[in-house]
């Protein structure tokens, strides 16, 4: 018990989950503001109702999500989680992998255009889902490469690509709506099949110790003669493929209600993803777990109270888990910088 | 809208809200990812208040954008937080909080008269001569002022800084400041830019990771960083207006040009690295 994995886990899980009660925290100061500047009709005016109706209305049903069962809200979550696993699984790399929305919209078009025009199982649209979003990790991977271009950058850049390409194809084609029955039990086992794959990866394997290491100080890395330009492909290749796999399965599932494109450029599974990543310092079997409680706040916020809080104080909220899981003082810093004040 | 008055637009949002990321990685601070959020809030709040008058809706859209660039400093220079991970949080809150805003002030009207005069009988927009003096007075500022030099020496030669006496963090906080109210004035032509069709939950179209392509391919200097947010807003104006020349083909597929060309140029420029010390790592450029 004292050893000092677990004092490093115990102070990560900790650090979690000072992020998340602050973060509701806040969201509970902010929503009480909302309420007491915009109040429902039939509302008493006050601070008292405001507190009470920002409780009942806003963060209780948060709390409570959906009212779905276990494996339909797990079915739910995969996208999220999948996306938010690859998000920590770069991370722990070092690298920040940015393109989920643009990939994640380039998975869910290049699944629509398989089961529409060519009718293949749910596993063959997944493979290529998983293709089509591939490319843009490695392109990145390339240019920070060859051409020291920060792969966050080039990242968000290219998931802008993505996006507004899907809405282009969006405006010639039209896809079917998907029909997949049977898919939930695939879909909630997927996000944990593929957590557990890294997971095993990077504890039992040398390509995984150098990733590690790599994610620790790509200096050193280098300076052992691990192959870190290698290292940065294969991880941000592997990232992206997770977030387009997140694509084709949000298609698959019927979640994708409008065309997948543009409306998705800085949806809440973004954000979702990256808090979960963050808030598991990316493991990626915390990760799971994490995209999980995100996932359920987000869907929560689904079932405020309308009239006085719109649907997006559950992304504001997880945001905000994000924001402060970037605060090096309240998290357990996978990469120490020396502690040096700026 | 016309192709001048669009490219003035997208002149005045990139030129601007880049011009704002140079003060702040100068100082050693990355603002690149938080761009869109500081972008789209202060747009926001400077359409809403575009019923005062258009130099009023430009301060209280730079007063948005300082508001949010604080929460940015305060991240990178008081929480030892993540630039990256902290920036993209703040642009996903600028998102939701964008959202939430326009649902509870009923909706964001505005009247694109308001920032244009009328020249002879020919609408001038307000962002031009606001452009055009930007780049100068940036240079003026960092260059030949007090602020400036020792703004830039908390960048490159902390250590330097630091034995002169230069009060680092409120250096780069006045720098973050300043970036900030920048960004958000940028934010207002950015949205004009986009138009009325516009979803405040899409941000501004991706144009803050245009401009912050713009400040690093300058390497936060102001010239260079005019010429390529020039290049940028040509682009941008390029794809906006695409749709009027091409009325059938998707609009969406113009919009990514930007972002290809921009990837294009962001490879050529970054090799060479001419900014020593935490600028370069704020720049995304250091080894």
């Amino acid at each position: 018990m004292r050893s000092k994995r677990f004092q490093r886990f115990l102070r990560a899980l900790l650090s979690a989950i000072l992020r998340l009660a602050l973060g509701l925290a806040l969201g509970y100061v902010e929503m009480t503001l909302i309420a007491y500047f915009h109040p429902a009709e039939g509302q008493a005016s006050g601070i008292v109702p405001a507190l009470t109706a920002a409780f009942e209305g806003g963060l209780m049903p948060m709390l409570r999500g959906g009212s779905s069962g276990f494996l339909t809200e797990a079915a739910k979550a995969a996208p999220a989680a999948l996306l938010a696993i690859g998000v920590a699984f770069s991370w722990r790399a070092g690298l920040y992998q940015l393109g989920g929305a643009g990939q994640y919209a380039l998975g869910a078009a290049a699944c629509a255009a398989c089961f529409t025009f060519f009718a293949l199982p749910w596993y063959a649209c997944l493979l290529v889902s998983a293709a089509a979003g591939c490319w843009m990790g490695a392109v990145a991977g390339w240019m920070k490469n060859r051409f020291r271009v920060h792969e966050g950058l080039s990242t968000a850049m290219m998931a802008w690509i993505g996006i507004y390409a899907v809405g282009a194809a969006m405006q010639c084609f039209s896809a079917s709506k998907a029909d997949f029955p049977g898919i939930e039990l695939p879909a909630a086992l997927l996000p944990a099949a593929a957590a557990l794959l890294l997971w095993l990866g990077m504890a039992l394997t040398a390509a995984g110790w150098a990733h590690g290491t790599r994610g620790e100080s790509e200096r050193i890395a280098r300076y052992a003669g691990m192959d870190t330009g290698k290292i940065t492909v294969l991880t941000l290749t592997i990232s992206a493929a997770l977030s387009g796999i997140a694509g084709g399965l949000g298609y698959c599932q019927g979640l994708l209600t409008q065309a997948p494109g543009i409306k998705l450029a800085l949806s809440g599974l973004g954000a979702q993803g990256l808090a979960a990543g963050m808030l598991a310092n990316g493991n990626p079997i915390g990760t799971v777990l994490a995209a999980g409680l995100t996932a359920h706040l987000a869907n929560g916020a689904n079932s405020l109270d309308t009239a006085v809080f719109s649907p997006e104080v559950g992304e504001w909220i997880v945001a905000q888990i994000l924001y402060l899981s970037a605060a090096g003082m309240l998290t357990h810093a996978k990469k120490d910088k020396g502690g040096r004040s700026v | 809208m016309t192709l001048g008055g669009t490219f003035v637009l997208c002149v005045f949002a990139l030129l601007l809200s880049s011009l704002g990321a140079a003060f702040f990685a100068r100082g050693g601070l990355a603002a690149g990812f938080a761009l869109e959020g500081i972008m789209l809030l202060g747009g926001l709040a400077g359409l809403v208040s575009s019923g005062i008058s258009w130099w009023a809706a430009l301060l209280i859209a730079g007063a948005a954008g300082m508001v949010f660039s604080a929460l940015l400093a305060l991240l990178q220079i008081h929480l030892k937080g993540d630039p990256v991970i902290g920036g993209i949080a703040l642009t996903f809150l600028a998102a939701a909080l964008a959202m939430i805003l326009a649902r509870l002030l009923g909706g964001v009207s505005y009247n694109r008269k308001t920032f244009e005069w009328t020249l002879n009988g020919e609408a001038v927009s307000v962002f031009l001569p606001l452009a055009l003096a930007a780049a100068p007075l940036t240079w003026l500022l960092m260059y030949h002022t007090r602020f400036g030099l020792r703004l830039r020496l908390c960048g490159e030669e902390r250590n330097a800084a630091e034995n002169a006496g230069v009060r680092i963090q409120w250096t780069r906080w006045r720098g973050a400041l300043l970036g900030g109210f920048l960004g958000g004035a940028a934010g207002v032509a950015a949205l004009i830019a986009l138009g009325g069709g516009w979803t405040l939950k899409q941000g501004v179209g991706g144009m803050g990771f245009l401009a912050a392509a713009a400040m690093i391919c300058g390497q936060g200097k102001p010239w260079r960083i005019l010429l390529y947010a020039l290049m940028m807003a040509a682009l941008q104006t390029g794809a906006l207006m695409a749709v009027e020349y091409w009325p059938a083909a998707p609009q969406e597929a113009f919009r990514l040009i930007p972002f290809v060309l921009a990837l294009g140029i962001l490879c050529l420029k970054c090799r060479r690295n001419e900014v020593p010390g935490e600028t370069a790592r704020a720049l995304g450029l250091d080894d």
